[in-house]
């Protein structure tokens, strides 16, 4: 089977498994933006396995995905550990090599430059959000403006800049496994965040991210820390969520 | 040896675990931490040259890593050549040997905060040797008394209210001081004044030491480094190898970034220290130990320093010149103080755990701990990897076998493989 025209949306196990809305939002923002994509039989990429220590494990499924993914002209996913494994772990360390692999952000913005996702065509979203820089997509993958370019394409949304923003941002806590690890001390972290660092106003609606783990950990704190801030409407969305609210839903 | 592990890995997230949960620590870092912004973006708009200072002393202290094993040869000929002592200690009981020959039974030291003086486990030793030894940094005194450990690198009792320290001074001094912090510094000052006068050695670390004259840069606040350098009949100087650079100008480059990075405009005191005191006023005939100490000593510390040279991602942890910015904008450390670390802290104090002190074992719920967010290295003055680094050692972890079970079972069920 050839996939040479093809585009690959890698779904990603968090996605797939503990975030079924949001990946079903990433599905249909794509459709409406008329792109053809297809999906697999997923495995792991094998990030984990490189972020615990084990190299060795990860380059074999690495060689193994190869097979699977190679074929395709353009890999597309909303998940920063996913984008990163391919560009990072299997191009640099395992000197794998791959198609161009974009975050679906990077792939929109492109949308919009070519004029298919244009600011005509969304509806108004009447919140006020807070990007939140995921580390594994800013500080590790230089992606910090492509997100924000979307979210000011969409008309009635208000944007709350934090105190501390792209290189400097604060980490949800959810990041190098630590929820693994740590799991109350990682969404702990993801509260502290909320409310030390970024200083969200209780008038705030939505944290608006571009990672799964990042998601979950914000959830998390927000559920189990943040009783007694004022802050228990606050949503914690994904990205492709507000532009499928956009789109229409 | 995977019980034992595993157990060691339980009492370490126990103790983060019940550090998170406290809420002494809690109010003592937060306080700490905007206090600690506020301060240095004073200091960064004053000096806004700084960050082009550290990018020059970044390739000095490269040049230095790399040319260690000269420098500190270097260091040894001109500290001896001006009547000091200098010994290369190439192991912790070489260093601490050479130290005890230098205090007797019942001999008063005071201490100025060093962190490599406890890869030596100093105080525990001089105490065993007779000595009763008197921490002066106000920061390293209040954990003295508390018998807690250092939970900061540059501020040791960061996680202590002014509330718990006012009662803890109420024991050891045996009466009632209110929880303000001028009247708690004051009464510090009293209690330690007759320790420097009772003293007979001094020990210090250093922050910077020049080879081309053996001078030991030393930065100070509180004023007790120079009380401590100035008043007994010797005074030994602990240094890891890594404190050494070039030349003097080179060591004022280290007190300029430094400070500047660990939120201060300027220091109070900065101490440039080359030999033992002496005076020449009769007859110009030298004699040794006029106001100051008679005899000096520098103990330059390898303990597997040269061995994480050798390793050129290692190695960068060595540019390290504690001044703590890391760990104030540390996803974690805020949460849990020095838990997070054995002695030193955060997700650099995994490497030298393993290299310093405690070991690979003590190092992995260190280096499990780091969400590898890379926000610590945004903000260091030698722009220090740390992601880099733990995933290294997360690898050499795996490797041995010592990733926690936590970790690996998720990482297994996530991966569908079974891991060893």
């Amino acid at each position: 089977m050839s996939h040479e025209d093809g585009i690959l949306l890698w779904r990603g196990c968090t996605y797939r498994n503990q975030l079924p809305e949001e990946l079903k939002s990433i599905e249909r923002v794509l459709r409406r933006v008329d792109v053809a994509f297809s999906t697999l039989e997923e495995g792991c990429c094998g990030y984990p396995l490189f972020l615990s220590g084990y190299q060795r494990e990860a380059r074999d499924l690495a060689v193994e995905n190869i097979d699977e993914i190679g074929s395709f002209r353009l890999i597309v996913t909303a998940c920063p550990a996913c984008l990163r494994a391919f560009k990072e772990v299997y191009e640099e360390h395992f000197g794998l090599s791959l198609p161009p692999v974009l975050h679906l952000t990077q792939f929109l913005d492109e949308k919009v430059k070519e004029g298919v996702l244009t600011r005509d065509r969304l509806r108004p979203v009447k919140l006020k959000v807070m990007y939140h820089d995921p580390c594994e997509l800013g500080r590790a993958m230089g992606v910090y403006e492509e997100p924000r370019r979307l979210l000011g394409l969409v008309p009635g949304l208000r944007l709350f800049e934090q105190r501390f923003t792209r290189e400097a941002s604060a980490c949800c806590g959810g990041g190098g496994l630590l929820p693994a690890f740590f799991p109350s001390l990682a969404s702990m972290a993801a509260a502290r965040k909320l409310t030390q660092e970024d200083r969200v106003p209780e008038d705030l609606d939505a944290v608006v991210t571009t990672c799964p783990q990042c998601i979950l950990n914000l959830r998390k704190g927000l559920e189990m820390w943040v009783e007694e801030e004022g802050l228990e409407d606050l949503q914690v969305l994904d990205l492709a969520q507000i532009l499928d609210m956009a789109l229409g839903g | 040896m995977g019980e034992n592990f595993e157990r060691l890995v339980g009492d370490y997230l126990q103790a983060l675990w019940d550090a998170a949960m406290d809420d002494h620590i809690r109010l003592a870092l937060s306080r700490a931490v905007e206090s600690f912004r506020r301060n240095r973006a004073a200091a960064f708009k004053l000096y806004p040259w700084v960050e082009e200072k550290a990018e020059r002393l970044r390739e000095v202290k490269d040049y230095s890593l790399l040319h260690v094993d000269e420098l500190a040869r270097e260091v040894k000929d001109r500290v001896e050549d001006l009547h000091g002592n200098c010994i290369i200690a190439e192991t912790v009981e070489e260093a601490m040997e050479y130290i005890g020959d230098q205090v007797k039974p019942g001999d008063v030291v005071v201490k100025a905060k060093s962190i490599t003086s406890e890869e030596l486990h100093l105080n525990p030793r001089l105490e065993e040797l007779g000595c009763k030894v008197y921490e002066t940094d106000l920061g390293e005194f209040i954990i003295q008394n508390l018998g807690s450990r250092p939970m900061h690198i540059l501020s040791p009792a960061i996680h202590v209210s002014r509330e718990r320290v006012a009662e803890l001074f109420s024991k050891v001094m045996g009466r009632e001081f209110p929880p303000d912090i001028p009247t708690l510094a004051g009464a510090a000052r009293e209690f330690l004044r007759e320790k420097f006068l009772e003293a007979k050695v001094g020990i210090s670390g250093a922050n910077a030491i020049a080879a081309e004259t053996g001078t030991t840069f030393l930065i100070g606040n509180e004023g007790n480094t120079r009380l401590v350098t100035g008043l007994p009949e010797k005074h030994i100087v602990i240094a890891g190898l890594e404190k050494i650079v070039p030349t003097l100008q080179d060591g004022m480059l280290v007190v300029e970034v430094v400070s500047r990075y660990a939120n201060y405009k300027a220091p109070a005191y900065v101490s440039l220290i080359s030999g033992p005191s002496k005076t020449g006023d009769i007859e110009k005939q030298i004699v040794y130990g006029a106001h100051g100490p008679r005899e000096y000593h520098v103990v330059l510390l390898d303990n597997h320093r040269r061995e994480m040279i050798k390793d050129p991602v290692y190695r960068q942890a060595l540019r390290c010149l504690r001044c703590g910015a890391c760990l104030y904008e540390c996803t974690i450390y805020p949460l849990v103080a020095g838990y997070y670390g054995y002695l030193y802290m955060g997700g650099i104090g995994a490497v030298f755990t393993k290299y310093l002190i405690g070991g690979m074992e003590n190092a992995a719920p260190i280096a499990y701990t780091c969400t590898l967010c890379g926000r610590c290295k945004e903000y260091c003055p030698m722009k220090i990897d740390v992601p880099e680094m733990i995933l290294k050692l997360r690898s050499e972890l795996a490797e041995r076998g010592l990733v926690p079970e936590r970790v690996r079972g998720n990482v297994e069920e996530i991966t569908g493989r079974k891991l060893e």
